[in-house]
């Protein structure tokens, strides 16, 4: 069988991948803080802040800026949850950025009664509006401190 | 990861839905072309952990893309480069601090005695006929059959015209039909 000068039969093929393929693998921990590292730079860039350059055009959400990225903080957080990054549990610490947004949502769908300290937005009441107040509070955090590198 | 998996939207959807706020499709992108980005970095950086240092650094790169990211042809052309440059520059700085000389054959860098495990004989014919071949001809046979690209995906990724593609992959092809340590294992 005549092979056509673009293409290599399934074997050599097969080998050339082989050899080409490192043996190492990505752990669930690296995975998370690449992860991490991307989103400390989309969550303020799509609050639209920190740059004049970016237009982001919100009008099909019918809501500011700030509550768009907490938004989109909020839908990270519940990403968070399904790596099953292990929870800190009663040892948990507060930090004051988005990591108390993602580890209230993760105990919120693990359907852990929250503490009263929890209640950010003092209505009694610990659900995801108080997720969404605490991300909210993280982008303008992340605002003060600059927005995205 | 699995429902990263199951996502059918194309690269061009997945960064239109990133535009539109919804973060979670970078997550989607990031497993799909990961294991991609990292064969590629170890190709050319030569080591396993800066090869995931460079997956880090390419998608920080591109995350700060958004919004306003407007993805033409594949994501692998748009990362071909940056992968490309991260690795290298590494490898680079690696050898300056080991007191290395001249960076030598950027493509091998020795991986192709690391690799995952395989028939031993067609192997070893295998990696000194690659390491006969030019540079630019051993670029495209594995971008063609290691990275799965297309012709037109690899001509973005390089910058060159398509047919300066086909141009290569054939003399590269015809090289390795033609080697008699090889030769063989075109035979049926």
């Amino acid at each position: 069988m005549d092979w056509n000068d673009e293409n290599l039969p399934e074997r050599v093929r097969e080998e050339l991948k082989g050899m080409y393929t490192p043996r190492g693998s990505f752990s669930a921990g690296r995975d998370e803080r690449i992860l991490r590292a991307a989103m400390s730079h989309i969550a303020p860039a799509l609050a639209g802040i920190g740059s004049q350059r970016r237009e982001w055009r919100i009008r099909r959400w019918g809501m500011s800026g700030a509550v768009a990225a907490a938004v989109a903080v909020v839908v990270g957080g519940f990403w968070y949850v399904e790596w099953g990054h292990e929870a800190k549990g009663e040892n948990y610490v507060r930090t004051g950025d988005v990591r108390d947004a993602f580890y209230l949502a993760r105990e919120l769908k693990a359907g852990k009664a929250m503490g009263a300290q929890w209640d950010v937005e003092g209505n009694g009441v610990v659900d995801e509006r108080a997720v969404k107040a605490l991300a909210m509070a993280a982008v303008r955090i992340s605002d003060a401190e600059g927005g995205a590198r | 990861m699995s429902k990263a998996a199951d996502d059918q939207r194309s690269d061009g959807e997945l960064v239109a839905a990133i535009n539109a706020g919804d973060w979670t499709a970078f997550e989607v992108l990031y497993f799909r072309h990961r294991d991609w980005a990292y064969r590629l970095a170890w190709r050319f950086s030569g080591d396993e952990a800066d090869a995931q240092d460079v997956v880090q650094e390419v998608f920080v790169y591109l995350a700060r893309k958004f919004p306003g990211l407007q993805l033409t042809a594949g994501l692998t052309t748009l990362l071909y480069p940056a992968v490309k440059h991260t690795a290298i520059t590494l490898r680079k700085k690696r050898q300056r601090m080991v007191g290395g000389g001249e960076l030598g054959d950027l493509e091998m860098g020795g991986v192709g005695d690391k690799g995952t495990e395989g028939d031993g004989e067609l192997r070893e014919q295998l990696r000194e006929v690659m390491r006969g071949l030019s540079e630019e001809h051993r670029e495209v046979v594995l971008m063609r059959f290691v990275d799965e690209m297309s012709l037109d995906e690899i001509a973005a990724a390089l910058g060159v015209p398509t047919g300066t593609v086909k141009s290569r992959l054939h003399h590269a092809v015809k090289g390795l039909r033609a080697d008699s340590r090889v030769r063989r294992w075109f035979e049926v």
